[in-house]
């Protein structure tokens, strides 16, 4: 995943996040592989735009993915504590 | 089969040399090139079969950036930095969509806290039984 800098973020189209649910999850078994034993992180996050309209979006991340996220926010809130 | 029971390679080993014994089975010279090409390409025939099982919208990046917004009340110059993360999500195959949020800083330790949560999950789930 990229990190700070290498895009800008879309200035027009900010919505806030009024909620993060998440699960640990494993899938066991798929009709593709019988043997998955692949855990994952499930996220919902509720957003409002603008306008106040409120949506869910869900995602799912490996467990790399997940630390990755993770430290990504470790390193805003260490940025956005010295601003 | 190899692939669908994920086989480490002593199972494998079985596997194949059972196969040769077989009436019509393999012979030993292509247990040996089914062998050395799971061994050299497991990992990479793994994460396609679990990509294939996964069909929500996955994290493919995150973008992020912290503004210092200031505004003026009376004579004070306020300061309240703003975290800007952009996270782009998409299902296999399909073309990516964005979505922008904003944070201030209380709303980046909820989350921070949520997420410790998580990975507390994590390890809870990954120590040996």
């Amino acid at each position: 995943m990229e990190g700070p800098g290498s895009r800008e973020p879309m200035l027009d189209a900010k919505s806030e996040l009024i909620d993060l649910q998440w699960k640990l999850g494993m899938a066991v078994s798929s009709d593709s592989c019988r043997s998955l034993k692949y855990p994952y992180v499930a996220v919902m996050l509720k957003v409002a735009d603008h306008s106040g309209h409120v949506k869910n979006k869900s995602f799912e991340m490996t467990i790399p993915q997940f630390q990755n996220f993770y430290r990504q926010f470790k390193e805003i809130a260490a940025v956005i504590e010295t601003v | 089969s190899i692939a669908s029971a994920d086989m480490d390679f002593n199972q494998l080993e079985a596997f194949l040399t059972a196969q040769t014994k077989k009436q019509g089975g393999i012979t030993s010279d292509q247990a040996a090139v089914i062998s050395k090409f799971w061994k050299s390409h497991k990992t990479k025939i793994r994460e396609s079969l679990v990509n294939q099982s996964c069909w929500e919208s996955g994290l493919r990046g995150l973008s992020w950036r912290v503004d210092g917004k200031s505004q003026s009340r009376h004579s004070a110059q306020i300061h309240t930095p703003v975290a800007l993360v952009e996270l782009e999500f998409g299902k296999r195959g399909q073309e990516s969509e964005f979505l922008c949020l904003e944070f201030d800083e209380v709303k980046v330790n909820q989350i921070l806290k949520k997420l410790s949560e998580v990975e507390e999950s994590i390890n809870a789930l990954m120590q040996p039984a």
